[in-house]
């Protein structure tokens, strides 16, 4: 008999295919383990601890060093983390929370109640948002070795939020270290998270490896909530300023994953075979605040000449480009949040020239200098501005536009006597109690009567309800006495390499559930 | 000549001093305050100042003037501000990728420049010649960091053929660590050639008309020794002169390029300290940079000795 050479081999191949198919599809999800993740930061982080600062850079590195008591879900409902459970005690100003056992720093030592003690406290000082809460903190206590207990002078209803919040966050860390450090941030990095920290080169890359004692969760992931498992060996983070070689690096392979790369590119990038492009659907707020400290525009007729005077849609158009990557909207908070609200929208997007003439004059308004702080070097916050002063110019105003880097803006925008507005963009907050123009602290200083009793009464509110009531007031107000500009929101891209499976686009990095390349 | 060097190295005192304290004027006299840069947008009056007092920028200037410089003499140029590292180490740190991409875009440079001098001196007027300035003209025009990024476009992302980004130091091999330089170097060399170009030319143009180059080829010597052996040698000085001003301004770190491919150099130090206001750096590594450029300036007197025996000093 004569047989075809070939027939042997086709037969081995089905056979292996059939083998194939069938173990994977009994093998289940296994994530893989091991490998190396590899991102590029848009540049070098001022610290790598997460308490002291609330800058970007540093919470995503620091978010998968250091852990708090709660963490956010999909929802951005706070979800416990290190607590195990919790109570409030009815009248909102007693919050016990109980600690999850068997816990360890990345210095070996277990997790207890005194360690939880001292990061509080000095969260309490050293963050900015810490001090906030700390403003109603009558008193933190370690009840037992696995009990925290939160006396507070007041209620404050956000306050699980403020715990949950990667950015200027209650990172849980040794209470030797805590206690070292009252001021400024900490020089040893040791938190609960997946990943220990293990160098820091200045410049060249920060290097995280697999916490080999980590003890997750047990709920299923869901966004920085539920099981953490630090799959990859290490998480290797390179600060790579220029944009368009973070871009290359993921092209050729270097990096798994760009921060922020240029929306301009998105359309060009959709269609390369080797990367994706994953928008972060928690935007940024591109604002204009206000120095109600400034003769001019402490007038609340010429910030509401102002206001009307702008149409929200060339300013982001110019500024964004791709419609995909901005929203337009009144409201601060999308629909479907428990924030979602139209309250004031009839100020938002008028662009009706006439009216704020006639504001500008009952205002007394002369054409005096409007000084406006910007920066290049956050092109969409100077091209928002240009597009803005252009728009405002027409109606009549002087807008002197002050360029500076950004450190020169942020030390100027401090001193009330130099500015009229300032550009800047307000990141993603999950409870409106943390956003930026409710604090009388912030440059451009808002603390009319109605907005402080109103906010007073907000942060103390207890039911969700009765805060949704008025956070509707809130937000009207916002727009009422024109406390700032809210033009629209952005969204910032990712790039991640195509091979790259399971990625989260977040606000801030989610390293771990995260299967490395290689 | 041990008194013309001693000379030389004492000369370094008063042009440091002078640097140091224009720098340290220029820094604190620029509007922004490291502290914030540090605590983010958000930060409160009382963490600031606790911070600043903290770090001792709540003393008077002159004060502050006076520490560092007390400090720096013994050879301690302080502490960063962020990564509270200190600023010796962090400079250490940052001299490697430096001065491994100066040496390698000097070579690019002088692989370039030195033959396509020769052939545009040797052939002048011919078209080689208008090639050669063109090839300069367009060296010199073209911004570097337009350049680095097309080559990464070309070379890295396109052909795949090399990195696009990021250093390996030698430790971790000679070849990884060239590889990822390449380009770099490159884009720093090809511009830098045509500097070389011109004077290779112009130079060689001014020796081959000399005496002793007629009377060479009079006494019969092959034309490759006339040139490289008697005439090229005399030209040597101007154009040492240049390398050295060259690789001087390189070793100050080359901003753009070491930006446009995140190389951990004295360039990016330099910027991210200044974005932060980091002063102990941006003072530390301004000394650093003054000093080695006084010191390849002396090296390159020195090889004049070595080049050109009518040197004397």
């Amino acid at each position: 008999m004569i047989r075809r050479p070939g027939t042997q081999l086709v037969g081995a191949l089905v056979l292996i295919a059939l083998l194939v198919a069938v173990t994977a599809s009994t093998a289940g999800p296994a994530p893989r383990r091991g490998g190396v993740l590899r991102f590029a930061l848009i540049g070098e982080p001022p610290t790598l601890d997460p308490s002291a600062t609330t800058v970007g850079v540093t919470a995503n590195v620091g978010a998968s060093i250091f852990e708090g008591l709660f963490a956010f879900d999909r929802s951005w409902r706070p979800q416990p983390m290190l607590v195990d459970s919790y109570t409030i005690s009815p009248d909102g100003r007693t919050y016990t929370f109980r600690l999850r056992r068997n816990v360890f720093f990345h210095n070996d030592k277990e997790l207890t109640a005194e360690d939880v003690v001292a990061s509080l406290n000095r969260w309490g000082k050293v963050g900015s948002r810490g001090a906030v809460v700390y403003q109603s903190v009558d008193a933190v206590t370690a009840q037992d070795k696995y009990t925290v207990v939160m006396r507070l002078k007041e209620p404050f209803a956000p306050l699980l939020a403020f715990l949950a919040l990667p950015s200027s966050m209650a990172a849980i860390m040794p209470k030797e270290i805590a206690e070292a450090t009252p001021v400024g941030p900490v020089k040893e990095f040791i938190g609960t998270g997946p990943y220990r920290f293990v160098e820091w080169v200045p410049n060249r890359h920060i290097r995280l490896a697999r916490w080999t004692k980590y003890s997750p969760r047990t709920e299923t992931p869901n966004l920085y909530a539920g099981r953490r498992e630090p799959l990859a060996d290490e998480v290797v983070f390179y600060p790579v300023g220029n944009v368009a070689t973070r871009i290359a690096g993921v092209q050729t392979g270097e990096f798994d994953v760009a921060d922020s790369i240029s929306t301009d590119l998105y359309a060009q990038l959709k269609a390369d075979p080797r990367v994706v492009p994953e928008i972060v659907d928690r935007g940024i707020w591109l604002v204009f605040f206000f120095n109600k400290k400034s003769p001019l525009t402490s007038n609340v007729k010429l910030r509401q000449a102002i206001l009307v005077a702008l149409n929200m849609q060339p300013i982001l158009q110019v500024t964004i480009g791709n419609p995909d990557l901005y929203a337009l909207s009144p409201s601060l908070y999308p629909r479907g949040t428990p924030w979602y609200s139209e309250a004031g929208a009839e100020w938002y997007n008028v662009g009706d020239v006439e009216r704020a003439k006639r504001l500008a004059a009952e205002a007394g308004y002369r054409g005096e200098p409007i000084r406006w702080l910007t920066t290049l070097q956050y092109d969409w916050m100077f091209k928002a501005t240009t597009v803005a002063a252009t728009q405002l110019r027409r109606a009549g105003f002087t807008i002197d536009q002050q360029v500076y880097e950004w450190a020169g803006v942020v030390e100027r925008r401090a001193r009330p006597g130099e500015w009229e507005m300032f550009t800047t963009g307000h990141g993603f907050v999950p409870d409106p109690a943390l956003i930026d123009v409710f604090s009388p602290a912030y440059p451009g200083w808002w603390d009319s009567p109605t907005k402080t009793e109103l906010f007073r009464q907000f942060t103390r509110a207890v039911d969700l309800q009765e805060r949704q009531r008025l956070w509707h007031r809130l937000h009207e107000l916002v727009y009422t006495e024109a406390s700032w500009v809210k033009t629209g929101e952005f969204f910032f891209v990712h790039l991640r390499a195509k091979a790259l499976q399971g990625f989260t686009p977040a606000p801030w990095f989610v390293t771990w559930n995260l299967p490395a390349i290689k | 000549m041990t008194a013309y060097l001693a000379g030389r190295i004492l000369a370094l005192i008063p042009v440091l001093l002078v640097v140091g304290a224009v720098v340290f004027g220029l820094t604190r006299f620029t509007p922004g305050d490291p502290v914030r840069v540090l605590l983010g947008e958000d930060a409160r009056p009382e963490q600031v100042q606790a911070l600043r007092r903290h770090l001792g920028l709540d003393r008077p200037l002159v004060v502050q003037f006076g520490l560092w410089v007390a400090r720096a003499v013994r050879g301690d140029l302080g502490v960063s501000y962020f990564n509270r590292l200190p600023v010796r180490w962090i400079i250490a740190q940052h001299l490697g990728p430096t001065v491994m991409l100066a040496l390698l875009a000097i070579t690019v440079a002088l692989c370039i420049g030195i033959p396509v001098g020769v052939v545009s001196a040797l052939f002048r007027n011919s078209w080689l010649d208008q090639a050669s300035l063109a090839l300069a003209l367009l060296g010199a025009a073209v911004p570097s960091f337009w350049l680095g990024l097309s080559l990464i476009v070309v070379f890295a992302v396109g052909l795949g053929w090399l990195p696009s980004s990021g250093f390996k130091p030698l430790t971790e091999g000679l070849w990884p660590s060239v590889r990822h330089l390449l380009l770099p170097a490159l884009a720093l060399g090809l511009p830098n050639s045509a500097l070389i170009i011109r004077f290779v030319r112009s130079s060689l143009l001014d020796v081959i008309s000399a005496d002793y180059v007629r009377t060479a080829r009079a006494k019969g010597l092959a034309e490759r020794v006339v040139i490289f052996r008697h005439a090229l040698r005399n030209a040597l000085v101007p154009i040492l002169t240049v390398v050295g001003l060259t690789f001087a301004a390189l070793m100050g770190g080359a901003v753009v390029t070491e930006t446009v491919f995140a190389i951990p150099g004295i360039g990016q130090l330099v910027v991210s300290s200044v974005l932060r206001r980091d002063y102990p750096v941006i003072q530390g590594v301004t000394l650093v940079v003054t000093t080695s450029y006084v010191m390849i300036n002396l090296v390159v007197d020195l090889l004049y000795l070595a080049v050109d025996p009518r040197v004397k000093y």
